[in-house]
C-alpha cells in the first residue's frame, strides 16, 4: 500500500511537471524592416506581461513561456510605427509570428541638428529650418547653397550671376550689418569653414565662393538657425543666422551603392540687344549734329576711321556668348554593420556657364566612417577632399560680356586683315587681334586664367559614455584652402594697341594663398530624468578656432621663354628670384608673405527641460572673446532663453479631429557678429623701401582702434506650429523681432584730415517680420499624391541710428545707394526723373522742392527705392503619379527695386559705349513723345556733370520677379534584377531650370547678386546691376541608380 | 528644492571656470598683425631719427603723387588754355565748370593733397620722440621741410577750392579747412585770409631754419621762391619782387636756355624746386609724370584727353609756327575738325618744375610794373624769355615799353611759358580779385563752379560745400 502511494505520487508529480513543460509555449519569428531586411533590435513583448526579446542580427526573436490563449504582441523600434499583432497562442507546440515593421514617416523627420548636437523636432524651442538633401541635389547649381532658395522662410538666397563659381548671397532675416559682413555662419560638420567672399578681392569681376568646392551630393541636411534662442549657443557669430550643414553619414547593413549622373546644357535668362554697327554710327552721328558740328562724327573712338568702321558690323554679345555644357558624374557607397558604418563618395561635376571659355570644374572624395568601439566608446572621422578648377573669363566692368554690353563697339573689328607696318616694323599681321578698342574676344583668347581651390574639410571625434547618460565628446576639426589664381597674357594682349614691335614680352602671373582653419571643441553632456515626467539635459563645453591664412606676393615672370600659364609650365617657377631690370626669371611682388591671423576662444553651457513631452524650455550661454575685438572689448556674453509648449497634448485638444498638432514657442536671446577685419585695433605704420628719391618712407596706414567689438543683436521670435487632420497640413507662422546695436561702421572721416577711413562701432538696424509656411498633402490617392509646400517671408528693415556721423561719411557701396537713418539698408537715392520735355527734347528732373528742372544737382537726391525686398518665399508643387513624379520649385521676390546702373550710359548720354536699342526711343524733334531725351555727346545737354552721375530714378525699375526655379519629371524604377545582380532601384529626371520668369523688370534679368568690392557693398548694394551677367536657365537629364 | 540648488551650483561652477579659463587665455587672443613685411606696429614704429625722417620723406612721396600732373590739370582745366577734354569725364566736369561731390579726380587730389600737411604734422608731432645723438639729422631741419610742404599743399588747395586772395576786402570769404594737427577731427571750414596766415607762418619758419642745400628736397631758396610766389597772389608786389629778386640774384639756379623744362636725367637747371623720378637700385625708373603724360600725349598723330584752345594755339603761333616754343605746338586733323596738341611730355620720363627760375623772372617783371620801380630790369626780364622761346629779338618788347606794357607782356609770356601747371589758372584769378575785368570762356573768372567742389564727406555742420550751380 505504501508503495503503491509513493509510485502515484511520482506519476503525479511527473505528470504535472511534463505537463508544466509542455504547456510552456514559444512565440517566434522573423521581424523585417520596409524592405524586406531582417531587423535587429526590435523589441517584441506581449502587452501586459514582462516577457518580451529583441530581435537578433538576422532579425529572430523568441520568447519563451507565452502565456497560452489570446495575446497581443507588440513589435516597437524607433522610426517604426508601433505595431500590434494579435494572436492565439496554443496550448502545445510554439507559434511562429513574422512581422514586417512599416516606417513611421512623422518620427523620421523627428530629429533636427542644432548647435553642437541634435535634437528631436517636438522639443525644439528655438526657429529652424530644415532643408534635405534631395532638395539640394535637385537643381542642377553649380554649388549647393542656390538650392535652399525658396525652400525656407526668412531666409533670401539670390544666386550667383551667370558667370561659373560664383557666390550666392544668402540672408537670413533681413540685412542687420552694413560694413561688417551680413553672411550666416557656415558650418559644415561642426567647423565653423573659412568663408571670406572677398579672399580673391574683386579680380575680374567676380568674389571668391567659399562653398563652391562642397559637394552637393555629400550633403545629409541643411539646418538653418534663425534666432537667438537657435543661434545663442554661436555665440558673437551667430546675429545673422547660422546654417549648418552636415554630411551624410553611413547607415542600414551591408553595402549600398548609388550612381547619379547628369548632363545638360545651359543659356543665359535674356540676351542684351546692343546696337549694330549701322545703327549705332548712326545715332553718334544723330548726336554729333545735334551738337552744332558739321561733317562725320570726329574722332570715332578709338580713332576708327569712318571707311573702316562702315566695314565693320561685329556683335561682341554672340562673341562672348555660346552654349554651356554640363556634365556631373556622383558615386557614393554606403556600409553599414552594428559596429561600423561608413559612407563614401566620389564625385565630378564640370558646369559649363553660357559664357564662351568659363566652366567651374570640382572634383570630390569623401569618406565619412563612424565606429563603435564598445557600447561606451564611438569615434567618428570625416575626411573630404575637393578640387574646384575655375576656367575664368572676364565679366562686369573688367571686360568679357560686360565689354560687349559696353566699350566694345560694333565698329571695332576681332581681326587686322592686313599687314600693317611703321617703317620697317611690322606692327600687325593679317589674323592678329585688332586691339585699338576693347575687343572681348581677344581679351578672353589671349589669355589663361584659372583658378584652383583646393579644399579639405576634415574632423575627427571622439564620444564616450562613462555612465549610462553622461555622454564626453572631444572634436577637432581642420579645414584647409588653398587657392591658386593663374593668369597668362600672351604679348599682343599687353603691349599697347596689340602691335608686336613692342617690348613687352608673354607674361603669367599667380595669386596664392592658403589658410589653415582649426577648430577644437569638448563637451559634457548628461541627460537627468528626475522622473517619469521631467528631464534634464545639461551641456556644458568650450572651443578654441583659428585661422591663418597666408598671402603670398604676387608672382611673376615675363619674357620669351614664358609659353602659358604656372599651371601647365611648372619648369617657370624653377629659380630663384631675380630683382634686376631685364633680367630674365621669376619675381615677386615682394619678399614677405602678408599673414592674417584670427582666433576665438569660448566656454558654452545649454539646459533642456522637458515635462511630460509637452512642456520644453532651454536656456543657453556662451563667453566668446577673439584676436579680432579690441582690448576693452575682448570679451563678449551672449545668453539666450526660449520654451515651448505642445499644446496639442492637452485635454482641450487631444482627441481633437482636426487639429493633429499645435506647438506654441517663443525664445530670446542676444548673439553676436564677428565678421570684422582682423587687426583693426592695433593700426600699423607701413614703411616701403626705396621710394621716393631712392629713400625709404614710413607713414600711418591705420589709426588704432582699441575698442573694436562685435555688433550686438538681440531677438525676439514667436511662432506657431500647427497640424491639421493627422498632420496632412502642417503650418508654422513666426513673428521676429532682431535689434542690431553696435552695427559696424567704415567711416570716411572728412579728406582733408589725410585718412580715408576707419571703423567704428556704432549703428543701430532693426529687423522684424513675419514668416508662414505652409505644407500640405492636397491629394493623397492610390497612385496619385499632391504635396504643396508654400513658404513667404515679410521683413522690415530700418537704419535706427548711425550715432552722429553724417550720412555720407559711410563709405563703401556705389553712389546709387546709400544710408539714410530711417529707411532700410540700401536706399537708392536719386534725383527723381519726370521724363522727356516733348518741347525741348531735355530731360526733366525733380528738384528738392517740387519743382522741374533740367539740371541734375545731388542736392535734390531723396530716398526713392529700396534694394531690400519687402517678402520672399518660394513655392514646391510635387506630384507622385504612379512611378512618376512631377516637381515644380518656384521662387519670388516682391517690394524691392532693381537700379541698372549701366543703363544710365547705355541709354543715356552718347559716349564711347554701345547703347542699347531701346534708345531708338528718342527725341527728335519738338512735339516727340519719347523715352529718351535729345541725344547729344554733351554731358551738359543731359543737365549733367558726368555721364555716369545720371542717378536718377530713369534707371530705377521694380524688381519684383516670379521664376520657375525648376520643373522636373521624374520616372523611378522600383528595385529590379540584372541577370544575378540586385538593383535597389532607378530613376530618370529630366528637368529645366530658370527657364520661365515673370516680372516688370525691363534689363536682363530681375535676379541680381553681381560682383562687390567688399562688404559693405555686398549688404548695400544687392539688386543694383552694373554689367551684371544674367543667370543661366539650364536643361538636364539625369540618371540614378542604387545598388 | 534640492534639483534647483544643485543646477544654481553647477552654473556658478561653470561660470566661475569658464572665466578663470577664458582670462588665462588672454594672452592668445593677441594677434597682431605680422611685422616682418611692410607693416610695423604703431608702438615699434617710431624709434630712431631715420624713422622720423622716413615719415618726412613720405611727405615727398605724397607730392610726387599729387603734383605729377594730377593736381595741375584740374585748375588748368578751368583757365582759357585747354578745350574740351577728350573721352574723360571727371575732367570734363571740371571744363564745364560744374564739379559735383562726386567727381573722382577732384575728390582724389583733394585727399592727396592734404596727405601732405598730414605727414608733415606726424613728422612734427614725433620730432621729440627719438634721440638725436650721434645723428646728422637735424630736427629743426625737418621741421622746416615739413612746414614747407604744409604750406605748399595748403596754398594750392586754397587756391583751387576757394575764391581768391583779395576776393573780399578782409579775406573772410569761405576758405579750406587748415590741417595742422594729424589727429582725426573734423575741422571747420576757416576764411582765406587765416589759411593765408598760416600759410605765411609756416614759410617763414622754413626760410629760417632750412639750412641743408640739397638736391630734390626743399632748401631755403624753395621756401624763398614759394614765398615770391605767396605774395604775388596776395598782390603785395612790393615783397614779391624783393623775394623774385633774391632768389635770380643769390641762389644757384639759373634760367635755362631750352624751351622745355620737363627734362631727364637731368633735372633744368632753373628748378628750385621739383618733382624728381629717380633710378632705383634695380636700375628701373621711378617714374612720377603720370597726369602729364597719360594726358598730353597719345603717339604721333593722336588727339590727346587734354588738347588747347583754338584761341591759345594762335597764341603760341601768333609770332609765326617756327623759333623753339612755338614747335612744341602742333595742329592735328580728323575729319572737318581740327585739335591743337603739344609734344612737350612725349619723352617717357621727365622730371617736374614746380619753382622756376622763369617764374621767379615773370613776378620780377610784373610786380617791378606795378610799383613802378626797375621798369628796364622788367624789359630785360621779358626780353631773356622772348629771346629763348623765339630765338631771336624781333619779338622783344621795345625800349620804350610801358608799364602797362610790360605786365600786359609778362601776363601773357607766363601763359605761353606754362600751359600745363595751372599758372594760367591761378593769374586769372589774381587779376580778377585785384579789380580788373577777367572773362574766362564766356564766364566770369569767380562764378561758382570756377571753383572745384569738395568731396561729399568734406562737409560737416561747420563746413558747408561751395555753392553749385555752375556758371
Amino acid at each position: 500500500m505504501k508503495m503503491q502511494m509513493t509510485r502515484l505520487l511520482w506519476s503525479l508529480t511527473f505528470f504535472l511537471i511534463t505537463s508544466v513543460a509542455l504547456q510552456a509555449q514559444n512565440i517566434t519569428g522573423v521581424v523585417n524592416d520596409e524592405n524586406g531586411i531582417p531587423m535587429p533590435g526590435v523589441t517584441v513583448r506581449i502587452d501586459g506581461t514582462t516577457q518580451g526579446d529583441a530581435t537578433d542580427l538576422d532579425g529572430k526573436y523568441e520568447i519563451k513561456n507565452a502565456p497560452v490563449g489570446e495575446q497581443v504582441l507588440i513589435f516597437s523600434f524607433i522610426g517604426y510605427t508601433e505595431a500590434k499583432e494579435t494572436i492565439n497562442v496554443p496550448p502545445t507546440g510554439s507559434i511562429s509570428v513574422n512581422r514586417d515593421m512599416t516606417v513611421d514617416s512623422k518620427s523620421l523627420e523627428e530629429f533636427v541638428v542644432v548647435g553642437y548636437g541634435v535634437q528631436r523636432k517636438r522639443e525644439v524651442t528655438g526657429s529652424i529650418e530644415k532643408v534635405g538633401s534631395k532638395e539640394l541635389t535637385d537643381i542642377p547649381t553649380p554649388s549647393f547653397e542656390a538650392g535652399l532658395q525658396g525652400k525656407a522662410a526668412g531666409v533670401q538666397v539670390t544666386q550667383g550671376s551667370g558667370l561659373a563659381g560664383s557666390a550666392s548671397v544668402i540672408r537670413v532675416r533681413g540685412v542687420a550689418s552694413i560694413s561688417a559682413a551680413g553672411d550666416p555662419l557656415y558650418v559644415v560638420d561642426g567647423i565653423p569653414i573659412t568663408q571670406d567672399y572677398f579672399l580673391n578681392g574683386n579680380r575680374g569681376g567676380m568674389n571668391n565662393n567659399p562653398l563652391a568646392t562642397i559637394n552637393p551630393n555629400d550633403i545629409e541636411s541643411v539646418e538653418i538657425l534663425k534666432d537667438a534662442a537657435a543661434t545663442g549657443i554661436y555665440g558673437s557669430r551667430g546675429a545673422n543666422g547660422v546654417i549648418l550643414i552636415t554630411t551624410k553619414s553611413g547607415s542600414g547593413t551591408g553595402w549600398d551603392f548609388s550612381l547619379n549622373t547628369r548632363h545638360g546644357f545651359s543659356l543665359p535668362t535674356a540676351r542684351p540687344n546692343m546696337l549694330n554697327s549701322a545703327q549705332w554710327l548712326q545715332l553718334n552721328q544723330e548726336a554729333w549734329e545735334n551738337d552744332g558740328n558739321v561733317g562725320l562724327a570726329a574722332p570715332l573712338p578709338a580713332n576708327v576711321t569712318w571707311e573702316q568702321a562702315r566695314q565693320t558690323d561685329t556683335d561682341w554679345v554672340d562673341e562672348t556668348i555660346g552654349v554651356g555644357f554640363k556634365q556631373s558624374y556622383n558615386f557614393s557607397a554606403n556600409y553599414g554593420t552594428k559596429k561600423l558604418k561608413l559612407f563614401s563618395s566620389l564625385g565630378y561635376d564640370d558646369n559649363g556657364s553660357y559664357l564662351i571659355g568659363n566652366s567651374y570644374e570640382r572634383s570630390s572624395f569623401r569618406t565619412n566612417g563612424t565606429y563603435k568601439i564598445s557600447d561606451k566608446l564611438e569615434v567618428s572621422a570625416n575626411i573630404s577632399l575637393s578640387q574646384g578648377i575655375n576656367n575664368r573669363v572676364d565679366a562686369a566692368w573688367s571686360g568679357g560680356l560686360g565689354a560687349a554690353m559696353s566699350e566694345a563697339l560694333p565698329i571695332f573689328p576681332i581681326f587686322h586683315t592686313d599687314t600693317v607696318r611703321n617703317g620697317s616694323e611690322i606692327l600687325h599681321l593679317p589674323g592678329d587681334y585688332w586691339r585699338y578698342g576693347s575687343n572681348p574676344t581677344a581679351q578672353r583668347e589671349l589669355q589663361d586664367w584659372r583658378t584652383r581651390e583646393f579644399r579639405s574639410i576634415n574632423n575627427v571625434s571622439i564620444q564616450y559614455r562613462p555612465i549610462k547618460n553622461l555622454f564626453v565628446k572631444a572634436y577637432v576639426g581642420y579645414d584647409f584652402m588653398n587657392v591658386d589664381d593663374d593668369k597668362f597674357s600672351d604679348r599682343l594682349l599687353l603691349n599697347q594697341n596689340g602691335q608686336r614691335n613692342l617690348f613687352r614680352q608673354n607674361l603669367a602671373e599667380r595669386w596664392e594663398n592658403t589658410t589653415n582653419n582649426w577648430n577644437t571643441n569638448g563637451t559634457v553632456s548628461y541627460i537627468h530624468d528626475l522622473d517619469d515626467r521631467n528631464s534634464f539635459t545639461y551641456m556644458a563645453g568650450f572651443e578654441y578656432q583659428e585661422s591663418r591664412t597666408i598671402f603670398k606676393p604676387r608672382i611673376s615672370r615675363e619674357g620669351e621663354e614664358v609659353e602659358g600659364p604656372f599651371y601647365e609650365n611648372s619648369d617657370l617657377l624653377d629659380g630663384g628670384f631675380v630683382d634686376e631690370e631685364g633680367e630674365a626669371g621669376l619675381r615677386r611682388d615682394a619678399e614677405n608673405d602678408d599673414r592674417q591671423i584670427y582666433n576665438f576662444i569660448s566656454g558654452f553651457g545649454r539646459i533642456n527641460y522637458a515635462r511630460d513631452n509637452k512642456y520644453f524650455a532651454q536656456a543657453s550661454f556662451r563667453a566668446d572673446g577673439s584676436s579680432r575685438f579690441g582690448e576693452n572689448n575682448r570679451f563678449g556674453f551672449f545668453p539666450s532663453a526660449s520654451a515651448g509648449w505642445v499644446m496639442s497634448e492637452e485635454n482641450f485638444l487631444k482627441g481633437n479631429e482636426s487639429i493633429s498638432f499645435m506647438k506654441l514657442r517663443a525664445g530670446w536671446g542676444i548673439t553676436g557678429n564677428a565678421n570684422i577685419p582682423n587687426y583693426q585695433q592695433y593700426g600699423f605704420y607701413t614703411r616701403l623701401n626705396e621710394v621716393y628719391n631712392g629713400d625709404d618712407i614710413l607713414f600711418l596706414a591705420v589709426p588704432p582702434n582699441p575698442d573694436m567689438q562685435w555688433e550686438t543683436a538681440q531677438v525676439i521670435d514667436i511662432a506657431l506650429e500647427t497640424g491639421f487632420f493627422d498632420d496632412r497640413i502642417t503650418t508654422t507662422l513666426s513673428f521676429y523681432n532682431k535689434t542690431t546695436t553696435d552695427v559696424l561702421l567704415n567711416l570716411t572721416p572728412q579728406p582733408s584730415t589725410g585718412f580715408t577711413g576707419f571703423w567704428d562701432n556704432v549703428g543701430e538696424i532693426v529687423n522684424r517680420g513675419i514668416e508662414f509656411e505652409v505644407s500640405s498633402v492636397n491629394m493623397d490617392r492610390e497612385n496619385f499624391t499632391w504635396r504643396t509646400d508654400f513658404n513667404i517671408a515679410y521683413n522690415y528693415n530700418e537704419i535706427v541710428s548711425i550715432g552722429n556721423y553724417s550720412e555720407d561719411a559711410i563709405s563703401g557701396g556705389t553712389n546709387d545707394t546709400r544710408v539714410v537713418v530711417g529707411k532700410p539698408v540700401g536706399t537708392n537715392f536719386l534725383v527723381p526723373f519726370l521724363g522727356v520735355d516733348p518741347v525741348t527734347g531735355r530731360n526733366i528732373y525733380q528738384d528738392i522742392n517740387g519743382n522741374q528742372t533740367n539740371v541734375w544737382d545731388p542736392a535734390d537726391r531723396r530716398a526713392v527705392g529700396r534694394v531690400l525686398p519687402l517678402a520672399v518665399g518660394g513655392m514646391t508643387n510635387t506630384f507622385d503619379i504612379g512611378r512618376w513624379s512631377v516637381g515644380v520649385v518656384m521662387v519670388f521676390s516682391l517690394g524691392s527695386d532693381i537700379y541698372d546702373s549701366s543703363s544710365k550710359r547705355q541709354n543715356g548720354v552718347v559716349t564711347n559705349w554701345n547703347m542699347r536699342t531701346e534708345v531708338f526711343d528718342r527725341w527728335r524733334q519738338e512735339g516727340d513723345e519719347a523715352e529718351y531725351a535729345r541725344l547729344s555727346q554733351r554731358t551738359e545737354n543731359y543737365g549733367l556733370d558726368n555721364p555716369f552721375n545720371n542717378n536718377t530714378t530713369q534707371w530705377l525699375d521694380d524688381g519684383d520677379y516670379l521664376r520657375v526655379r525648376r520643373l522636373s519629371v521624374t520616372y523611378n524604377i522600383p528595385a529590379f534584377n540584372v541577370g544575378t545582380a540586385d538593383f535597389g532601384g532607378a530613376s530618370i529626371t529630366a528637368s529645366a531650370s530658370n527657364f520661365l520668369t515673370f516680372t516688370n523688370f525691363d534689363g536682363l534679368d530681375p535676379e541680381i547678386a553681381r560682383d562687390f568690392e567688399n562688404a559693405t557693398d555686398m549688404n548695400m548694394s544687392p539688386n543694383i546691376t552694373y554689367l551684371t551677367p544674367p543667370q543661366e536657365m539650364s536643361f538636364n537629364l539625369a540618371f540614378n541608380l542604387r545598388f | 528644492m534640492t534639483f534647483q540648488k544643485s543646477i544654481t551650483n553647477l552654473t556658478y561652477l561653470g561660470a566661475v571656470s569658464l572665466l578663470l579659463l577664458l582670462s588665462s587665455c588672454k594672452d592668445l587672443l593677441e594677434q597682431k598683425p605680422p611685422e616682418d613685411g611692410n607693416n610695423v606696429l604703431p608702438e615699434n614704429a617710431i624709434e630712431t631719427p631715420e624713422d622720423v625722417q622716413q615719415i618726412l620723406v613720405s611727405a615727398y612721396d605724397v607730392l610726387g603723387n599729387t603734383y605729377n600732373g594730377n593736381a595741375q590739370n584740374l585748375v588748368n582745366l578751368l583757365s582759357d588754355n585747354i578745350n574740351r577734354p577728350f573721352q574723360q569725364d571727371d575732367y570734363t566736369s571740371v571744363w564745364l565748370r560744374n564739379t559735383s561731390i562726386f567727381n573722382g579726380n577732384v575728390g582724389s587730389v583733394f585727399a592727396d593733397l592734404y596727405r601732405g600737411p598730414l605727414r608733415a604734422n606726424t613728422v612734427i608731432e614725433n620730432l621729440d620722440r627719438v634721440d638725436y645723438a650721434g645723428s646728422d639729422i637735424n630736427p629743426t631741419q625737418m621741421e622746416a621741410e615739413a612746414r614747407f610742404i604744409r604750406a605748399l599743399c595748403h596754398f594750392d588747395i586754397v587756391r583751387g577750392w576757394a575764391q581768391p586772395y583779395g576776393w573780399t576786402p578782409n579775406n573772410d570769404h569761405p576758405g579750406v579747412a587748415i590741417r595742422t594737427s594729424s589727429a582725426i577731427e573734423n575741422q571747420a571750414r576757416a576764411t582765406v585770409g587765416d589759411v593765408y596766415d598760416q600759410i605765411l607762418s609756416d614759410i617763414a619758419f622754413a626760410k629760417e631754419n632750412l639750412t641743408t642745400p640739397q638736391a630734390v628736397y626743399a632748401t631755403e631758396w624753395a621756401a624763398i621762391a614759394l614765398e615770391a610766389e605767396v605774395r604775388f597772389q596776395m598782390h603785395e608786389y612790393d615783397l614779391a619782387y624783393a623775394l623774385a629778386d633774391q632768389v635770380i640774384n643769390e641762389s644757384p639756379f639759373n634760367m635755362d636756355s631750352t624751351v622745355n623744362r620737363y627734362q631727364y636725367p637731368q633735372v633744368s637747371p632753373e628748378a628750385i624746386f621739383y618733382i624728381f623720378s629717380a633710378t632705383r637700385s634695380d636700375q628701373t625708373i621711378d617714374s612720377r609724370n603720370g597726369g602729364f603724360r597719360g594726358n598730353y600725349f597719345s603717339g604721333p598723330d593722336q588727339v590727346t584727353t587734354l588738347n588747347f584752345t583754338e584761341e591759345y594755339y594762335n597764341k603760341q603761333k601768333v609770332n609765326g609756327d617756327l623759333g623753339p616754343r612755338p614747335l612744341l605746338y602742333q595742329s592735328v586733323s580728323l575729319e572737318e575738325s581740327e585739335f591743337y596738341v603739344t609734344n612737350l611730355f612725349e619723352a617717357e620720363f621727365f622730371h617736374i618744375p614746380i619753382l622756376t627760375i622763369t617764374q621767379m623772372k615773370l613776378i620780377r617783371a610784373e610786380s617791378a610794373a606795378e610799383i613802378g620801380l626797375n621798369l628796364t630790369q622788367a624789359r630785360d626780364d621779358i626780353n631773356d624769355i622772348r629771346e629763348r622761346a623765339y630765338g631771336n629779338e624781333f619779338f622783344n618788347l621795345i625800349l620804350s615799353a610801358s608799364a602797362d606794357d610790360i605786365i600786359e607782356a609778362a601776363r601773357l609770356e607766363r601763359q605761353l611759358e606754362f600751359p600745363a601747371n595751372g599758372q594760367r589758372y591761378h593769374d586769372l584769378k589774381r587779376i580778377g580779385s585785384q579789380g580788373e575785368e577777367v572773362i574766362v570762356r564766356g564766364v566770369p573768372y569767380d562764378c561758382n563752379g570756377m571753383i572745384l567742389q569738395f568731396p561729399a564727406t568734406e562737409q560737416t555742420n561747420l563746413f558747408p560745400l561751395n555753392p553749385g550751380g555752375g556758371c
